[in-house]
């Protein structure tokens, strides 16, 4: 395959990786964010527990998977995402293996529960809220010297667009995550959950018109397909206050979209800088035989990942209410 | 500075990391094996041991993952240039990684904790095989990765026009994968795990057999668990044999090191070094017992294919530091004591676990394995397969250095560009801390699982089942 093709399937590929990764593994971060708010009594923390439990590796590899096409296929954007965001980083992942490693321990630590349940707030609400933060400022652009290295700091990645797609994002995994909620959980969990939906739902509309003009302002000769895909989002958002049972799949669209929409106006970049250079998918490519290689173990590979991860779905469907034994 | 603390940085993220995932490996081959017992043979006691197994893997498996979790983010944090550099390798083995093996445990170890009764029988069976192929294929795509970086193969090297490296493309993706040294390192480190696993599931047993718990529960996990450990244990002299022939014609500055030769030997009657006691400032072994012709030997037989030469020449490190043309002394072999002492203490353990297997097999055999003194051996070595893993590791990492890619890439040029020392210092000691504290709770969980694990008593009140919709 040549050059050219190969780097358009892998950055798309890379783009859908993070899409399924804040669909499936949405739920967690989401629902940790609100953990304190859901949950009162033990068994109602366990049935959100329970209700991920089984799924948390397979969701969370998703992440390890977009995070690795980036890296063999685009070197110098993950060289210069993750040496550049250093620290931002090492906060998202201390607080992520944290949100890990207390789904199971919650459920069997029995003597640090009460750590492990803050673990799952915490450990959840800072990757969901500096994962928006990250993407806003690989959005927008972020300073670069001539080889493509990352000249700015901490303090830098604090801009104020960068902080409304964080909100963006966290506003937007919590809706999805009581949408899951609702289809997966019982009990006075439901209430609850609805409630917070309605919330996260309209707070995610209110800026998501902010953003979309916003990004207009900043970028010039963005297509008809940018206000197309933005209006269905905004029609989306709003119909969410008046579906009955079809939340998680009306976020899930949501989610989709939204990743389009970041697709559009980051083509071709995959970094942008702030002056006119960027890492784009063409001038930081790996090789072509490389690059095949990816394409052909991902189309071998994926058609099972999919098949199985789908019978995983559907020997533990049905709903939990945390007092049944999962052990 | 940077560049000390990065190094210890991954020092400690790997070395934990090490600690958990040989025993995920080795224990997801054993509940296979007592599944495949239970399918076949169908009885309770084969099922019993693998709830067990499955109970401790459970709590092994999220460490193991926490701690591996950090490394996919760490070689872009802390390393970012070799990730650039490598990532043709990286790109096609980690891509394989991921796509076969992360997803295929990830969420199979879920039907595996989850679903023992939730699932048929022979689908149960399936989920074991699934996450034992997940997690042994993760650990080929890893190895060949490590194994590339130690004997790279099937690249071509592309610098800029100061001479210094760009980047190193891949042209043959089947040698890059199949490089000199991955199948000994595969095997190598295979039955490494299985010897850490078996040999802690053995200890399980002799501590229920010592406190006259789940007697019968015991005896057949002894039994079987106990032979997987002698003959791994047996079979570990042969890989680790092929590997030391793999440094020996790729990376002689490493064999060096392992035999602390200074300068090079030749013929039939090389001795090989027990232990010494090394100056390396000064170039010398102050003190050196030593057995003769061994190295010779050693060396000079290879199986694949069968040859027998003794008349070989072993390279001494002094030929590895050379003095360039404005007079500065440049060393191209790695730290001598420590690369030659960490190889001693996997050697010395590698021995006593194949004594141990001896006197096992043979006290299996008289039907005499209720001996205290045995099973109190058994118990308290569990440990020592962890510290001999770790010693072998550093054997062939820091046997590699000074280069990250061996000949190619030196660890210093491949630091991530204006990285702060005292934030590095920082991310050391937050993961070292939580690191203690899971393994600390790991370790607390899995005595709580072993201790009160009743046989037969076992998941009677499933109070509610799962509702259907």
């Amino acid at each position: 395959m040549d050059g050219f093709l190969t780097q358009h399937i892998l950055y798309i590929v890379m783009g859908v990786a993070f899409f399924v990764y804040t669909f499936l593994y949405g739920p967690i971060l989401g629902s940790g964010s609100v953990f304190p708010l859901l949950a009162k009594e033990d068994h109602e923390r366990k049935a959100i527990l329970h209700s991920v439990a089984p799924f948390w590796d397979g969701a969370g590899v998703w992440l390890i998977a977009a995070a690795v096409v980036m890296w063999g296929a685009f070197p110098q954007s993950y060289a210069t995402l993750f040496g550049g965001f250093f620290l931002a980083l090492f906060i998202v992942l201390v607080f992520l293996l944290l949100s890990i490693a207390s789904i199971e321990l919650y459920i069997k630590d029995e003597t640090r529960r009460n750590f492990w349940k803050n673990a799952y707030f915490v450990g959840n609400l800072v990757p969901s809220l500096l994962f928006g933060v990250a993407l806003g400022n690989v959005v927008m652009g972020i300073p670069l010297n001539e080889e493509l290295w990352y000249t700015g700091d901490f303090f830098t990645l604090l801009r104020p667009y960068a902080l409304l797609v964080g909100l963006l994002g966290f506003t937007i995994l919590i809706t999805h995550a009581m949408g899951y909620i609702l289809i997966k959980v019982e009990g006075e969990v439901i209430e609850r959950a609805q409630n917070v939906l309605k919330i996260s739902n309209s707070i995610f509309l209110m800026l998501f018109v902010i953003f979309v003009f916003w990004t207009h302002h900043m970028f010039e000769g963005l297509s008809i397909f940018y206000w197309i895909v933005s209006a269905l989002i905004v029609l989306l958002s709003a119909a969410m206050f008046f579906v009955k049972s079809f939340h998680f799949w009306v976020s899930t669209l949501i989610l989709l979209l939204s990743w389009i929409l970041i697709g559009l106006i980051q083509y071709p970049f995959v970094i942008r800088g702030l002056s006119d250079n960027g890492i784009t998918l063409f001038n930081n490519s790996s090789s072509p035989v490389t690059q095949t290689a990816m394409i052909v173990i991902l189309a071998v590979g994926l058609p099972f990942v999919i098949l199985y991860t789908y019978y995983s779905y559907f020997v533990f469907r049905g709903k939990f209410s945390g007092k049944e034994q999962l052990y | 500075m940077e560049l000390l603390l990065a190094r210890i940085h991954f020092a400690m993220a790997t070395t934990f990391h090490f600690i958990f995932p040989p025993i995920t490996i080795g224990l997801s081959f054993l509940i296979l094996l007592f599944q495949t017992l239970y399918l076949l043979k169908g009885k309770e006691v084969y099922n019993e041991i693998s709830k067990l197994l499955v109970k401790i893997l459970a709590v092994i498996f999220v460490v193991g993952v926490v701690t591996g979790f950090t490394l996919s983010f760490a070689f872009g944090m802390y390393w970012s240039k070799f990730s650039k550099i490598a990532a043709d390798l990286i790109g096609i083995t980690i891509t394989a990684e991921g796509v076969f093996a992360f997803f295929l445990e990830g969420v199979f170890i879920g039907l595996l904790l989850f679903g023992q009764n939730k699932l048929p029988k022979s689908m149960y069976w399936f989920s074991a095989l699934m996450v034992f192929l997940g997690t042994h294929l993760s650990a080929f795509f890893i190895l060949a990765t490590n194994s590339w970086m130690q004997t790279p193969a099937g690249h071509e090297i592309i610098r800029n026009a100061t001479g210094q490296i760009d980047k190193i493309i891949i042209v043959n993706w089947f040698e890059a994968i199949f490089n000199p040294s991955t199948m000994a390192r595969m095997l190598h480190t295979t039955v490494a795990c299985w010897i850490t696993a078996s040999l802690l599931v053995s200890a399980v047993a002799a501590y229920y057999m010592i406190y006259k718990k789940n007697m019968e529960l015991a005896n057949t996990m002894f039994r079987i668990s106990f032979i997987v450990f002698a003959l791994s244990s047996f079979a570990q002299f042969f890989t680790g044999h092929l590997q030391a022939m793999v440094a020996y014609k790729y990376q002689p500055a490493k064999v060096a090191a392992f035999e602390a030769m200074w300068d090079t030997q030749r013929g039939p009657n090389i001795p090989m070094s027990i232990i010494a006691i090394i100056d390396e400032k000064n170039q010398r072994n102050i003190i050196n017992i030593e057995l003769p012709f061994l190295n010779s030997l050693l060396y000079g037989t290879e199986f694949f294919p069968p040859h027998l030469d003794l008349n070989i020449e072993i390279k001494g490190i002094k030929e590895f530091v050379k003095t360039m043309e404005d007079g500065t002394v440049v060393k191209e072999h790695p730290p001598v004591a420590i690369t030659y002492y960490t190889f001693r203490i996997m050697i010395f353990l590698g021995t006593f676990f194949a004594i141990l297997g001896i006197i096992g097999l043979f006290l299996l055999y008289k039907n005499r394995i209720d001996n205290i003194k045995f099973l109190k051996a058994v118990l308290h070595s569990w440990p020592l397969p962890l510290i001999a893993n770790t010693a072998g590791w550093y054997t062939a990492e820091i046997g590699r250095q000074p280069y990250i890619i061996y000949g190619v890439l030196k660890t210093k040029d491949s630091l991530t560009p204006n990285l702060n020392a005292f934030t590095v210092l920082l991310t050391i000691i937050v993961l070292l801390s939580l690191y203690l504290f899971l393994s600390y709770v790991a370790y607390y969980l899995i005595t709580k699982v072993i201790k009160n694990f009743n046989q037969g008593a076992e998941e009677v009140p499933a109070s509610e089942p799962i509702k259907e919709v």
